[in-house]
C-alpha cells in the first residue's frame, strides 16, 4: 500500500484493482497514515497524484494538432536526466507517471525508464501514435501499468484530426501489444468530424483488444490553434449529446471509458459535483493534483501550457476557481469543473473567463 | 439532475480508478456515474482488506494458582 497523507483524511493506492482511494482521517488513522503534517491547522497546498514527463520532443509523424509541437528532430533529455525528474516526483509523493512527448518510442530506453518509474514507487504509463510499435517492441513494454494508443478512428476520421491516416499502424501496435500482455487502451480525440462514428472506433478497439477508451476534448495548443481549432471543435449540439454518448458506451462497449478532464464541463446539468467526486473524477486540477514536466524538464500545471515561465501559469490556474466568475460562482459542478479547461478559456477569452464551450456558460450568455 | 451515488464502504470518500495512460490531460473513468455499483464493489472489498481490525490478541494463558 502507498500512501499520502491529505487534510481529508489520505490518498490510499489499492493494487487490486488499481485504484487511488480518498479515505477520511479516521480510516486513514487506522491504516497507519501518518497524518502530523497534513492534519494541522494549516492544510497543505495541492501536491500533484499525477505526472505528464514529455521524454523527448522527437516524433516522425508531427501530427496537426500535436499538444507539444513535436517534430522528427525534437531534443530528447538523457536516461539519467529523466530519472532525476522521477526522483524528484516521487519525494511529492506522485503515484501515477505518464510518459509522453512527441513519441516516446523514438527512445530506445523506454523499459528501462519504466523500471527506473517503478523502483521508485511510480506507476508508469505511455502515451504513443504505434509508429515503431512492433510484435518485439511490445514484448519489452511489459513494466508498464498501461499504454494507451492514439486512435481516432478508421481512415478518414483519423486523418481528420491527425493530419495523416495513421489509423493501419495504430491497429498494428493494438495487435502487438495484445500479443505480448501489455494492458492497453486507446486515446479517441473528439473533433466534430469524429464524433459520429465514435461508437463504432470503440467497438473496432474492443476487437482489436483494447480494455479503455479514453475520449479527449480537441484542444487549442501546438499546430492545433487558431483556425484549425475554430474548424475541429465540437458543435453545441455534438457537446449535448455527450452524457447520453458516455451512458451508451459504458452499457454498451465493453469498454472502460474515462473522460480527460476538460470534458467535465459537458457532464454539467446531469451531475452535481458530490457525486463526480465520489467516483474520482477530475476536473481541471492544473497545477493541483496535476503537473507537467516538459523536454526541459520545466515543471508546468498540465501539458497544454504554453510561452510563458510555467509557474505564474500554474499559480494562475490552479486558483482560478478560488475567484469563479459568472456564471461558474452558482454552479453545481463547480468543486470539481473548477471553471472549465484553461487552455480552452485563454485561447478564446481572457485569464478569468469560464470555458466558454461549457453548454451552461453558453446559455447564461445567450440570455445576456 | 440525476445522481446515481456509487456505494462505497465506511470511511471512503471517493475511488479513482486507475493507471488510465494518456500523457496531456487528466482522465477519470466514469463507469460508476453511469452503473452504480461497478468498481465501487471491488474496490469495496481492496479496501476492507486494508482496513481490516488487527486480529484480536490471543487470550492469556490461564495462571497458575499462587502465581503473581
Ligand atoms: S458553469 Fe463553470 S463551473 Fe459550471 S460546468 Fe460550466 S465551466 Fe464548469
Ligand atoms: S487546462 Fe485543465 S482542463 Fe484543460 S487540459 Fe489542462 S488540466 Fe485539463
Amino acid at each position: 500500500m502507498r500512501a499520502r497523507a491529505e487534510a481529508f483524511g489520505a490518498w490510499v493506492r489499492v493494487d487490486d484493482p488499481p485504484a487511488l482511494v480518498a479515505v477520511d482521517r479516521a480510516l486513514a488513522s487506522r491504516l497507519g497514515v501518518d497524518g502530523a503534517a497534513a492534519w494541522g491547522a494549516e492544510a497543505p497546498p495541492p501536491r500533484p497524484l499525477e505526472a505528464h514527463v514529455a521524454v523527448t520532443a522527437r516524433c516522425p509523424v508531427a501530427c496537426t494538432g500535436c499538444y507539444q509541437d513535436a517534430t522528427p528532430d525534437g531534443v530528447a533529455p538523457s536516461f539519467d536526466e529523466l530519472v532525476a525528474r522521477f526522483d524528484a516526483l516521487a519525494r511529492e509523493g506522485v503515484f501515477v507517471v505518464a510518459l509522453g512527448g512527441g513519441e516516446p518510442l523514438s527512445r530506445d530506453d523506454l523499459p528501462a525508464l519504466a523500471r527506473a518509474a517503478r523502483e521508485r514507487g511510480l506507476a508508469p504509463v505511455m502515451t504513443t501514435s504505434g509508429v515503431g510499435l512492433t510484435a518485439a517492441r511490445a514484448r519489452t513494454l511489459t513494466d508498464f501499468a498501461q499504454v494507451n494508443v492514439s486512435f481516432d478512428g478508421d481512415g478518414d476520421a483519423y486523418r481528420a484530426v491527425r493530419g495523416f491516416d495513421g489509423a493501419a499502424l495504430a491497429a498494428r501496435a493494438m495487435n502487438a501489444l495484445h500479443a505480448a500482455g501489455v494492458p492497453f487502451g486507446v486515446n479517441l480525440v473528439l473533433t466534430r468530424r469524429t464524433f459520429g462514428a465514435v461508437e463504432g472506433t470503440v467497438g473496432r478497439a474492443r476487437e482489436l483488444g483494447a480494455a479503455e477508451v479514453q475520449l479527449l476534448r480537441f484542444k487549442p495548443a501546438g499546430r492545433g490553434v487558431g483556425a484549425v481549432y475554430l474548424d475541429a471543435r465540437l458543435t453545441q449540439a455534438q457537446v449535448a449529446e455527450i452524457p447520453a454518448l458516455l451512458e451508451r458506451l459504458v452499457r454498451a462497449s465493453g469498454l472502460r471509458v474515462r473522460i480527460d478532464c476538460s470534458m467535465v464541463p459537458f457532464l454539467c446539468g446531469r451531475f452535481d459535483a458530490a457525486t463526480l467526486e465520489a467516483a474520482g473524477v477530475l476536473g481541471c486540477e492544473a497545477g493541483r493534483w496535476l503537473a507537467s514536466v516538459d523536454v526541459l524538464g520545466r515543471r508546468g500545471p498540465c501539458s497544454f501550457y504554453r510561452g510563458e515561465e510555467p509557474g505564474p501559469v500554474a499559480a494562475r490556474w490552479a486558483g482560478h476557481a478560488s475567484r469563479p466568475p459568472r456564471p461558474c460562482d452558482d454552479c453545481a459542478l463547480l468543486a470539481v469543473c473548477r471553471g472549465g479547461c484553461r487552455v480552452v478559456a485563454e485561447h478564446l477569452g481572457d485569464g478569468g473567463d469560464p470555458d466558454p464551450e461549457c453548454p451552461r456558460v453558453v446559455a447564461w450568455r445567450a440570455r445576456g | 439532475m440525476t445522481t446515481p451515488r456509487a456505494p462505497l464502504p465506511d470511511g471512503v470518500l471517493a475511488v479513482r480508478p486507475l493507471p488510465g495512460a494518456n500523457c496531456s490531460s487528466v482522465g477519470s473513468v466514469v463507469d460508476m456515474l453511469f452503473v452504480a455499483g461497478v468498481v465501487a464493489s471491488s474496490v469495496a472489498v481492496a479496501v476492507a482488506a486494508l482496513s481490516a481490525p488487527e486480529p484480536a490478541p490471543a487470550p492469556e494463558e490461564p495462571r497458575d494458582a499462587g502465581e503473581g
